[in-house]
């Protein structure tokens, strides 16, 4: 065991982790909020807004919000305008633009499938006007029971929730969510009466709460990707190791943290364990007590052992191929949250409330685990990595590559200019960072482009005797006469090792050729974390960025010419 | 100025980012950053801070401070008599 003296966190770090699970979990009231006064440090995020309902009364609370992760923020405000005049005015820089409007303006006028259709048209523009790089936020209408426009109501949301598959780069401010998770009352007609804001202060501070906790860090931020949870005082009261496998509790604070845990990662994201424990206590637990909501199988990495968390946490995050960053410790030990933190750059920390309540809430608006979309890779990825750690027995057993990938009896599929797989490839442009030679980071308006007539679009899906890893790669190229810019490369962290990459290359380079092109550019940007990708490229492109496709194809075929997958083309 | 007035002007200059002369009534028509907007923020922020609630008619009625304060302090009386 560890006995190295423990350095207590400074109290404003506790003091901070307690508000910040507070803030998020259980916003304080407007007055308490404003007084907050965040730092307004970091990150600038330049939002415009077009309305025709007062953002002002939500806009005040979204510092304290963005806060929580390293940003702050500035609106600039188009006039009162039903129409949205001013939506497609040039020269707006802005990182999102937001659509706030009062639908009640023209529930008397139009039919809600009318009014989707006419801001459907309005959002394109606004899609326009942010260049396709700038996610839209448009807002939906929260449903008052009773009320005249309740039906009108429920038809249009049923309408708007339709349009972002329509209209990428599109996404909703879901207010009727916002209201049916809201605690208290929602409306308030004295405000609207006044200042034409139908609800209450509580539920501006609501929808700030959505806005900057959740849509805004999903869209403009970066994702977590795994949660790493301790067990005491955490995912049950007690202590394993004093109270014994039937002494520890577990209240419906924990069943309620279960049910969500199991929910973020039937959503994909990857749930690991880091507990200083026997193994065999905790194995005991998992089988013996039917309140806990969860297996070990579903843990895509399990470190229980008496190791320091630090160094569990490097090992989890090797596990996982990802970047620390990536990760939120969750754990009830300031002490050890204050270690890791300080040890670990840029892993995010969320101090656990032994009774699970207080973590369950505040995880529900943990900025970057929002899901604007689907994650269509979410059924695969814990079975996958599971699968990893057979595959590096396989490696060991096996003595050599060649051995080790015959082993594995990979069957890759390659899709040309596949237009179902959008949705994943704007997943992978954003999700993706050791293997991402062009760090484009797509928007979802963008990728609608990969697809265009002058695009040549690879995606890749790969199957082996372990796991079905789903789709996993991505070559995008712009052709131009003979010179071909391939503008991405992107590939899951979870195949990586095993030359998947190289013998999709080697394909792309062939179907570049039948497409007249002779000489091939990569983008290549230098980004904190894709070094693997530009590694990579060196091998092909040993000098710059730009050779012609035959060099780029014999260097690729003597790569894998041994290579003993089987590949199959899909035209 | 009793501590009712005083906890209300602090309110006021804290919710409107702006400062008064102390022992000077606030006409809101004299006061431009008092707009309809923040008047809305002040109902709230008072609501919540003294645990009262104005209808819609005496919204509209506050137009200066010590009308406010008026109005405050007839409620948080209202208050004193019922919990009595």
């Amino acid at each position: 065991m560890n006995l190295e003296p423990v350095s207590p966190p400074r109290t404003s770090d506790v003091r901070g982790w307690v508000a910040t699970r507070q803030l998020l979990g259980t916003p304080p009231g407007a007055s308490a909020l404003r007084r907050l006064k965040p730092a307004r440090t970091g990150r600038l995020l330049r939002l415009r807004c077009d309305r025709s309902l007062p953002f002002e009364f939500v806009d005040e609370f979204l510092d304290a919000f963005l806060d929580t992760w390293g940003a702050h923020h500035q609106t600039s405000y188009s006039d009162y305008d039903p129409g949205l005049s001013q939506i497609d005015a040039s020269g707006l820089e802005a990182d999102a633009r937001l659509i706030f409007l009062d639908w009640r303006l023209l529930a008397d006028r139009l039919t809600p499938a009318e009014a989707a259709e006419w801001v459907a048209g309005r959002a394109q523009a606004a899609i326009r006007a942010g260049g396709r790089r700038s996610p839209v936020l448009l807002n939906n209408w929260p449903i008052k029971s009773g009320d005249r426009l309740e039906k009108w109501g429920r038809a249009l949301n049923a309408a708007l929730g339709a349009l972002p598959a329509r209209l990428p780069g599109l996404s909703l401010i879901d207010l009727e969510s916002v209201r049916a998770g809201f605690r208290g009352e929602f409306f308030d007609p004295r405000n609207d009466q006044v200042s034409k804001f139908p609800f209450a202060s509580g539920a501006a501070v609501a929808i700030a709460r959505h806005l900057g906790a959740d849509l805004l860090p999903s869209l403009l931020g970066e994702k977590l990707k795994a949660l790493v949870l301790d067990l005491d005082d955490t995912l049950w009261r007690g202590v394993l190791g004093e109270d014994g496998v039937g002494g520890v509790l577990i209240e419906p604070g924990h069943i309620e943290l279960h049910e969500l845990l199991k929910a973020l990662r039937a959503r994909g994201i990857l749930l690991t364990l880091c507990s200083r424990n026997e193994l065999s206590d905790v194995e005991a637990v998992f089988r013996s007590r039917p309140g806990l909501g969860l297996a070990l199988t579903d843990f895509a990495s399990i470190k229980v052992n008496w190791s320091r968390k630090v160094d569990n946490l490097v090992a989890i995050a090797a596990d996982l191929n990802i970047h620390a960053s990536a990760m939120l410790f969750v754990d009830d030990n300031d002490s050890e949250l204050a270690k890791a933190s300080g040890a670990i750059s840029g892993l995010r920390t969320l101090l656990a409330d032994p009774s699970g309540v207080e973590t369950a809430s505040a995880l529900r608006h943990y900025p970057g685990l929002f899901a604007v979309s689907d994650d269509s890779a979410a059924s695969v990825r814990t079975g996958d990595i599971q699968a990893n750690r057979r595959r590096q027995t396989l490696r060991a057993e096996a003595g050599d590559l060649n051995g080790y990938l015959a082993a594995l009896k990979m069957e890759i599929d390659l899709h040309r200019d596949c237009r179902p797989h959008l949705s994943r490839v704007h997943e992978l442009s954003n999700k993706t960072n050791q293997f991402n030679l062009g760090l484009a980071r797509l928007s979802a308006s963008e990728t609608e482009e990969v697809f265009a007539p002058d695009h040549l679009t690879m995606t890749v899906s790969l199957r082996d005797a372990l796991s079905d890893s789903g789709l996993v790669g991505v070559l995008i190229a712009r052709l131009n006469g003979e010179l071909a810019t391939v503008r991405e490369v992107l590939f899951s962290c979870r195949v990586l090792g095993r030359e998947v990459e190289t013998l999709s290359l080697l394909r792309f380079c062939g179907w570049l050729e039948e497409r007249g092109a002779r000489r091939v550019r990569f983008n290549v940007v230098e980004g904190p974390r894709n070094g693997p990708a530009r590694d990579w490229l060196k091998r092909f492109l040993p000098e710059g960025t730009e050779a012609a496709i035959l060099d780029v194809k014999a260097l690729a075929a003597e790569a894998c010419k041994t290579h003993p997958a089987t590949i199959k083309e899909h035209r | 100025m009793n501590s009712t007035g005083n906890k209300l002007r602090v309110l006021i200059a804290e919710t409107l980012e702006t400062e008064f002369a102390p022992g000077v009534d606030v006409q809101r028509a004299s006061l431009p950053v008092w707009d309809s907007l923040n008047h809305l923020r002040l109902i709230m922020a008072v609501e919540e801070e003294f645990g009262v609630r104005f209808d819609s008619d005496e919204i509209v009625q506050i137009d200066s401070l010590s009308r406010f304060q008026t109005l405050l302090e007839a409620k948080l009386a209202g208050l004193e008599t019922l919990s009595a």
